[in-house]
């Protein structure tokens, strides 16, 4: 069980275990701030390419799970035997960008490296951006402009809320991308209040921030190794 | 309690059944079947969109049946987003 990532990230004794921890917290934390200092540690360690790649799907992957678990509350499935840490809800949100990558620079890694990867990741997302229920797909596409917002992807349009409900979704779009461990019932007081009443609403209000960020994730530190 | 409704596979008809069915075949390593016998919490999570579910665990299969990480690797990414994300589950 990892305690402190940060201290694994600094102090492990082996240089893969430090690369992969590093990775996975910029990823999870400020995928944004990546640069190819990032890349040059990782391959120093041993890491080549896809097993980079390999990195950047897992940690923006569990990001998912991280917040659809924590969103609902499911039990676990197994006796805590490591009696793992309390959630500590005043913890600050991951930071907003102070720059992004550009994502039309040429990559030193790439999705289609990795055969199936791009299938796989446009069906998900596809399906997260175009539906009309529960979401609208304007509801949904607002959703999604403000989560790569909020992670440096500058290869999703941001759409300007233009309703009370709009507001509402981006503002729990920000808790579930930046604030992941706020998620629970007050969390959801709001949507609910302006219509979105069923859980099936809510879950979807969730999933398809969450879905999104899996991606804007993905896009931008993969775009943010080219610096 | 859950926060959200989770519906469980006993209970589940059409759509939700049939990919319930599915991701019970799913080849899995036996240290990752849950203790109490039934779909992983994880799974079960994902309950109120049937449609949902089978992209995320499609993406997750592919992400993490090829390689090139190891197992230990690969859990080693997960464990370490975890906690950052303070994933109580």
């Amino acid at each position: 069980m990892v305690i402190d990532p940060r201290a694994v990230a600094d102090r492990h004794p082996d240089p893969i275990v430090r690369a992969l921890v590093r990775l996975a917290a910029a990823v999870t934390e400020h995928p944004w701030a990546i640069t190819g200092d990032e890349l040059a540690r990782a391959r120093a360690a041993g890491l080549d390419e896809a097993g980079i790649l390999h990195a950047v799907l897992q940690a923006s992957l569990f990001g998912h799970f991280n917040r659809i678990a924590d969103a609902v509350g499911v039990d676990l499935d197994y006796p805590d035997r490591f009696h793992a840490p309390h959630v500590e809800p005043a913890t600050p949100p991951y930071l907003s960008p102070t720059s992004a990558p550009d994502p039309q620079v040429p990559q030193p890694i790439t999705l289609s490296s990795r055969p199936g990867a791009v299938d796989l990741a446009a069906a998900w997302e596809r399906y997260a951006l175009d539906r009309e229920a529960p979401l609208t797909r304007r509801q949904r596409a607002v959703v999604a402009g403000a989560v790569a917002e909020r992670l440096g992807d500058t290869t999703t349009p941001m759409l300007e809320p233009k309703t009370d409900l709009e507001r509402a979704l981006v503002d729990l779009a920000d808790l579930v991308t930046l604030a992941p461990w706020r998620l629970g019932p007050s969390a959801y007081t709001r949507i609910r209040l302006l219509g979105m009443a069923d859980d099936a609403a809510v879950f979807d209000a969730v999933a398809t921030a969450s879905s999104v960020g899996v991606f804007s994730r993905i896009r931008v530190a993969l775009a943010a190794l080219a610096r | 309690m859950p926060h959200l409704q989770i519906i469980d596979p006993a209970e589940a008809t059409g759509a939700l059944a049939e990919v319930y069915g599915r991701m019970r075949g799913r080849p899995m390593p036996p240290i990752y079947r849950p203790t109490h016998g039934g779909i992983a919490g994880i799974v079960r999570a994902h309950s109120l969109d049937p449609g949902l579910m089978p992209k995320a665990f499609g993406f997750s299969g592919g992400v993490n049946q090829a390689g090139p990480l190891t197992w230990p690797q690969r859990e080693l990414v997960a464990a370490a987003t975890s906690r950052l994300n303070q994933c109580f589950y």
